[in-house]
């Protein structure tokens, strides 16, 4: 192990700050009560109070002795520097408004993303044991992030490093809690006895080791305790799915919204060996166990996860070997749970590493224009302060007061900017959080890492607007600048053309990544799904009792008027996992045929819309077919090599499983069972009079949309009168699919809107300085008769230009990523080339207008005046 | 108290010094104060506090010995000097002076 040693840069800090003769009493002092904390917290917590405590020590008395010298001398200096600073910020005012304006959008965007990407970043930080727990998953692929049960077990036993295993699952998602004759909706798993041990979550309870150790006994969070206890639980009987009384014998704070673990109620897991038939041993293709690891100290983790990356595969090899896959066990540190771009997370929210790069992305592009904005309006006026500099230089000041005089300059404006910013942060947080969905107030911005952040923010945003202009204006030789031999606009105008084009490079680019997603959000939206989801009003049924009483609600939904159709059934497109199983049916010459197969009853391809192309539907009068008949989609028809959806009607599917082996009687058009990221897969659904299914999906007419829930509620209440009737409609729901990508387009559009206004008012400040300086020249064209128009055309070209080419770098560069993003969906767009043209005109247009307002007003001028100019 | 210009924390930390005689350095005399006052301090503010009385003369100091744990820098002792004894004795006959005048009106809630 490393030794444990102070913060090195806190230690620097007090050593260039604090009195010499005081220093090495107070270090002294600092180190003993910095080992002192190590042996009470951890080394990161000691180390955090020894910085707050260097911080604290920022006293008058114990400072470097500030002599006279410095105590007058210096802050007059720097008052004067200040109070030039802003004379310098008066005089002129546009250019200060302009690079406000930049920089206080910019600051705001750029702090509301910081808090975002901190919040991101901290999850799960606060466990104490967090370095070494670790979240354990076996999968042959990406998504699932559960665990086979014995792999739990072998962690537990064989493998010395590991101190301990915890065990966690699902509890059955119907069971509620009843309270008082009804029945609430809770998030409750299964968690054996470590879980206190590893996570940090605040416990009250007699005695944390041996919570949940009993079976029967349950943890509550606090707002459980107090929406059902009264605020007072600990020893009372919680009663779940009717029927099972437990004890509560832990109230838990409420977790923290940074972790990736959320839940109402913990269930003891010595429960579950009484509930069900139950084997920590047996089990391998049961993959719903969440397991999380506790590393020993001073374990290796890299060595650990090498060795339980195979055992999986080397417990039931030869098995695995036969289907042709393999499992990896893998080992996701606590903290990385969260961002993890591999595995889902169902324990709680789940973040994505993607967005947060995205979004970091765009708020680094745009405090980098506001920079630019700064940097080129700066070197452009260096003409005008060039006589300044010239006076100063003569009469003594260094380059590096100067630089100094400069920077202060930057760094008043972007203060002030941040003030502005500040308030445009606190305006804008509702619309931020409902972007983000987040719920940040303006007490976030008070944690101690945003403002270490802000300042680093704008640390850097001084030095990165302030530094280039200050270096390049220092750099005058005082002759020139006083003898304006300087020319017009001097030098860096070939940086400045560089920067503007960058401007314009990433303004456009995001202009058309905006246009790309919401053309392929429309394009979703509007694609044929080869079923109607209008039109169709889903009721959930999942937690009511099945059996006869199912029979008696659907008869009394289809008596009511303005209902077409009622269907029974476990599957609805656009729910995750929709489908029933999975099936490899073999085509002729034995191969295997991927196929999901599902179970719908008579009413399912009326109701939801689907075509059928050949055949018929399943029909109560013939049996025959209802037993053994079988309705494929033309993706199973080209797959199983059949000659196209007539010649499939009357073929038998073989299976090696019992399903779905049968005769095809017909064939539907294909269509979406998922949202269009992903592809269709061959599917074959057969006839099961469903007494047991999840939903009731009901055709209905639109016109008598209310009072046809009130008749739903009516018949849904005389049959389930003591269960709540929950229902939603299939377009809403399908199209829930495309949030992520809604999401991305009001992100993207909204930042696109920013960057383009921040890039036009730079061009719009520097044009006006161009336009200064060409006073003369345009007097002189007039005089010579050129006309208003022609004028406005000469001075803009250079700049138009400029906008063309930041176009036409970055067109390729949004064509290559805007495929590689457009690939991830099984169904997408093409790039329409129109989407280039249209990001084209926009920028070039605004940019136009931008520059046209300014030379207009040069053009339009009197040029007997325009030659008296100067 | 403006004569004698110690203020209330100061008073404390003098306190403390005298208290801790030969033990009377920076970290000791956090550690006493934290106890009696039941309250988290920072080293900044008891240096502050020693500097601010050491120049004011209520305080004299030497360099100690230095240890393993404060990374090999010697501990300045603290020792109060006659004239805070003074002061020290001044401030409590004042406050006597108010606590039994106080005493007679009888004050129940204090």
């Amino acid at each position: 192990m490393n030794e444990i040693v102070p913060p090195k840069w806190s230690r620097g800090l007090l050593r260039l700050f604090i009195h010499g003769e005081y220093l090495e009493e107070i270090e002294g002092d600092l180190e003993e009560v910095f080992y002192d904390d190590v042996e009470i917290f951890s080394p990161k917590e000691a180390r955090r109070r020894y910085t707050i405590g260097v911080m604290k020590l920022f006293r008058i008395s114990l400072l470097k002795n500030l002599k006279w010298i410095y105590k007058i001398g210096l802050i007059v200096t720097i008052m004067r520097t200040i109070r030039l600073a802003f004379r310098n910020l008066l005089k002129f005012k546009t250019h200060s408004a302009i690079n406000l304006v930049g920089l206080s959008l910019g600051l705001a965007v750029g702090g509301l993303i910081l808090l975002y990407v901190i919040d991101e970043r901290s999850f799960d930080d606060f466990h104490e044991k967090g370095d070494r727990i670790y979240k354990v998953v076996t999968a042959s692929e990406g998504g699932m992030e559960t665990n086979a049960w014995p792999i739990g077990h072998k962690l537990r036993t064989e493998f010395p490093e590991v101190e301990s295993v915890l065990y966690t699952k699902n509890f059955p998602s119907n069971a509620k809690l009843n309270h008082k004759d009804k029945r609430y909706d809770q998030t409750i798993y299964y968690a054996s006895q470590e879980f206190f041990d590893l996570f940090s979550f605040d416990l009250v309870s007699t005695d944390r080791n041996s919570t949940l150790t009993a079976p029967f006994t349950v943890v509550i969070t606090e707002s459980i305790e107090d929406n059902y206890f009264d605020g007072n639980a600990l020893g009372k009987t919680l009663t779940l799915a009717d029927t099972v009384d437990f004890k509560i014998t832990g109230v838990v704070k409420n977790i923290p919204e940074n972790s990736h673990i959320q839940f109402d109620i913990l269930v003891s897991f010595p429960t579950i060996e009484k509930l069900q038939w139950w084997s920590y041993t047996e089990g391998w293709g049961n993959f719903n166990a969440r397991n999380y690891l506790l590393l020993k100290e001073g374990a290796n983790p890299e060595a650990l996860k090498l060795k339980v990356k195979n055992l999986y595969n080397e417990n039931v090899g030869d098995w695995l070997d036969e289907m042709g896959i393999s499992f990896t066990t893998e080992l996701i540190p606590l903290k990385e749970v969260y961002l993890n771009e591999t595995y889902w997370n169902s324990f709680g929210p789940k973040g994505s590493k993607k967005r947060v790069k995205t979004v970091t992305w765009i708020a680094a592009f745009l405090l980098l224009l506001a920079c630019i904005n700064y940097v080129n309006l700066s070197t452009a006026r260096s003409a005008y302060r060039a006589k300044e500099v010239g006076m100063k230089k003569v009469v003594g000041s260094t380059r590096k007061s100067i630089i100094a005089q400069f920077m202060t300059e930057s760094f008043l404006l972007t203060a002030i900017a941040f003030i502005i910013g500040l308030a445009l942060m606190s305006a804008a947080l509702p619309l931020f959080n409902e972007l983000m969905d987040k719920r940040y107030t303006v007490g976030s911005f008070t944690t101690m890492n945003f403002i270490l952040g802000v300042v680093i923010l704008l640390v850097a945003v001084t030095i990165g607007s302030g530094f280039y202009p200050a270096w390049i204006i220092s750099s005058l030789n005082p002759l020139n600048a006083l003898s304006g031999k300087l020319g017009k606009t001097y030098q860096g105008l070939d940086l400045r053309k560089i920067l503007i084009t960058f401007q314009f490079f990433i303004s456009s680019g995001l202009v058309i990544a905006t246009l790309l997603v919401i053309n392929q959000i429309n394009y979703m939206r509007t694609q044929d799904l080869g079923f109607e989801k209008e039109q169709v009003l889903i009721i959930n049924a999942s937690d009511a009792p099945s059996g006869a009483r199912r029979d008696v609600l659907k008869s009394k939904l289809e008596s009511i008027s303005g209902v077409f159709g009622v269907s029974h059934t476990n599957a609805l497109p656009g729910r995750p996992g929709w489908l029933g199983q999975w099936a490899y049916p073999e085509k002729e010459g034995g191969e295997q045929v991927d196929t999901e197969y599902m179970a719908i009853d008579e009413n399912f391809i009326d109701v939801l819309g689907l075509q059928l192309i050949a055949g018929r539907n399943f029909d109560l009068e013939r049996p025959s077919e209802l037993d053994a008949g079988l309705i494929i989609n033309e993706t199973c028809v080209e797959e199983m090599g059949w000659n196209g959806p007539q010649d499939a009607i009357g073929k038998k599917i073989v299976s090696p499983s019992q399903r779905p082996a049968g005769t095809v009687i017909g064939v539907v058009k294909d269509y979406h069972g998922l949202g269009l990221q992903d592809m269709i897969w061959p599917q074959a659904m057969d006839y099961r009079s469903y007494s047991y299914g999840k939903y009731f999906a009901i055709r209905y007419d639109t016109k008598v949309t209310y009072e046809l829930t009130k008749e739903i509620q009516g018949a849904w209440d005389d049959v389930y009168g003591d269960y709540e009737l929950e229902y939603f409609f299939l377009d809403d729901d399908f199209d829930r699919q495309y949030s992520e990508e809604n999401q991305l387009a009001k992100v993207l559009t909204i930042f696109a809107i920013i960057i383009l206004i921040v890039s036009s008012i730079g061009l719009f400040g520097l044009i006006s300085f161009v336009a200064l300086s060409r006073t003369k020249e345009v007097g002189i064209r007039k005089t010579m008769g050129a006309s208003i128009g022609q004028i406005i055309l000469i001075l803009s070209r250079e700049f138009m230009i400029l906008v063309l080419l930041g176009n036409l770098f970055v067109m390729p560069i949004v064509w290559y990523y805007g495929n590689e993003w457009l690939n991830d969906f099984a169904f997408h767009t093409s790039i329409n080339p129109t989407i280039f043209i249209v990001a084209v005109l926009t920028t070039a247009l605004i940019a136009f207008i931008t520059v046209s307002i300014q030379t207009y007003k040069t053009a339009k001028m009197n040029p007997v005046n325009a030659l008296r100019y100067e | 108290m403006k004569k004698t210009k110690l203020g209330e924390f100061e008073e404390l930390v003098l306190l403390s010094v005298i208290v801790l005689r030969e033990d009377a350095y920076g970290v000791e005399i956090k550690k006493e104060l934290e106890k009696r006052m039941d309250e988290q301090l920072s080293v900044g503010s008891i240096q502050s506090a020693l500097k601010r009385m050491e120049e004011k003369g209520f305080l004299t100091s030497e360099f100690g010995e230095a240890t393993q744990k404060r990374g090999g820098k010697r501990k300045r002792i603290y020792n109060a000097t006659p004239y805070a004894e003074k002061v020290l004795n001044e401030i409590k006959a004042i406050r006597e002076g108010f606590w039994s005048e106080i005493a007679i009106q009888g004050l129940k809630t204090i």
